[in-house]
């Protein structure tokens, strides 16, 4: 590869992590914002939930009494709905510190995209492109070791129990 | 009364963990995570422990191996409430000394069956 498409890949290099930090940290932003909207919606919930058990005892006693089967039912599959609440914050969490981590990792690649050399030979310049993706893969390897499990709700079906 | 501690650092699960406990009768303490949790349990004997896996501070694992090398909880039943399902994490809580392991999310009349159960 000749100095000036070498020198072309780095100018790419540096464009593609700068063009990625802008979009990674816009999509970082929209899950804050999620995260925000989604505890606001809980605490709302929350509070209609209550007012209605509270409304429900009040009518044991009342014509409401046969109903009251049916509406404790209810009122079970809404505690179960509103732990989506616990799931997906996690889950928030983790989207979060992945794009996070590539950040970090892009900031990292920034600061290698540079070869010492003003005026490099093409054999350092191809040293140099390797240190940069040994480095990349390094750093994927440790993002990817944080995040070794997946959440397995897939829905809001509760859980399995297992006593030891 | 029997009184229950239930640790989890999301104040909504606590809050629907407390409230479908207390409807079944029981008396439910509140912790952000292993680390509260442990401090209340040197000041109040708790019948059982309702514990999240994922918590800052302390997590689930280590505040139950915690609880077990206290004598007033050798035997106090401690039940795994949390969104981890593999059978690996399963094995470790088994090995600190769980009791039991429910998956997220909990269905109030299991939850309450299980707590009787074990206690």
């Amino acid at each position: 590869m000749n100095e000036g498409a070498e020198r072309e890949m780095l100018i790419l290099l540096a464009n593609l992590t700068s063009l990625v930090d802008s979009h990674v940290g816009e999509a970082a932003a929209d899950l804050r914002q999620t995260g925000l909207i989604l505890d606001d919606a809980i605490l709302k919930l929350n509070t209609s939930f209550h007012g209605i058990h509270e409304g429900l005892e009040y009518c044991l006693d009342t014509e409401m009494g046969g109903q009251m089967e049916v509406l404790m039912r209810h009122l079970q599959q809404a505690i179960i709905g509103l732990q989506f609440h616990d799931i997906t914050t996690q889950l928030l969490q983790r989207a979060t510190a992945r794009l996070d981590g590539v950040c970090h990792i892009l900031l990292t690649i920034e600061a290698l995209k540079s070869i010492p050399n003003a005026d490099p030979k093409p054999d350092e310049i191809f040293l140099h492109l390797q240190e940069v993706d040994q480095t990349l893969a390094q750093l994927n390897e440790n993002l990817q070791s944080r995040f070794v499990q997946s959440l397995p709700q897939q829905h809001l079906e509760s859980g399995d129990v297992q006593l030891f | 009364m029997k009184t229950i501690l239930a640790v989890d650092d999301s104040r909504s699960l606590r809050q629907m963990v407390s409230f479908t406990l207390k409807t079944a009768g029981f008396n439910v303490v509140e912790a952000v995570d292993g680390v509260e949790a442990l401090n209340l349990s040197k000041t109040q004997q708790f019948d059982l422990v309702l514990t999240d896996q994922n918590m800052p501070r302390m997590d689930g694992l280590t505040l139950i191996e915690n609880l077990r090398g206290q004598l007033a909880y050798r035997k106090t039943p401690i039940l795994m409430l949390t969104t981890e399902a593999n059978d690996d994490m399963k094995a470790k809580g088994r090995a600190a000394g769980a009791t039991g392991w429910l998956v997220k999310p909990f269905d109030p009349e299991r939850l309450i069956a299980v707590v009787n159960k074990v206690l």
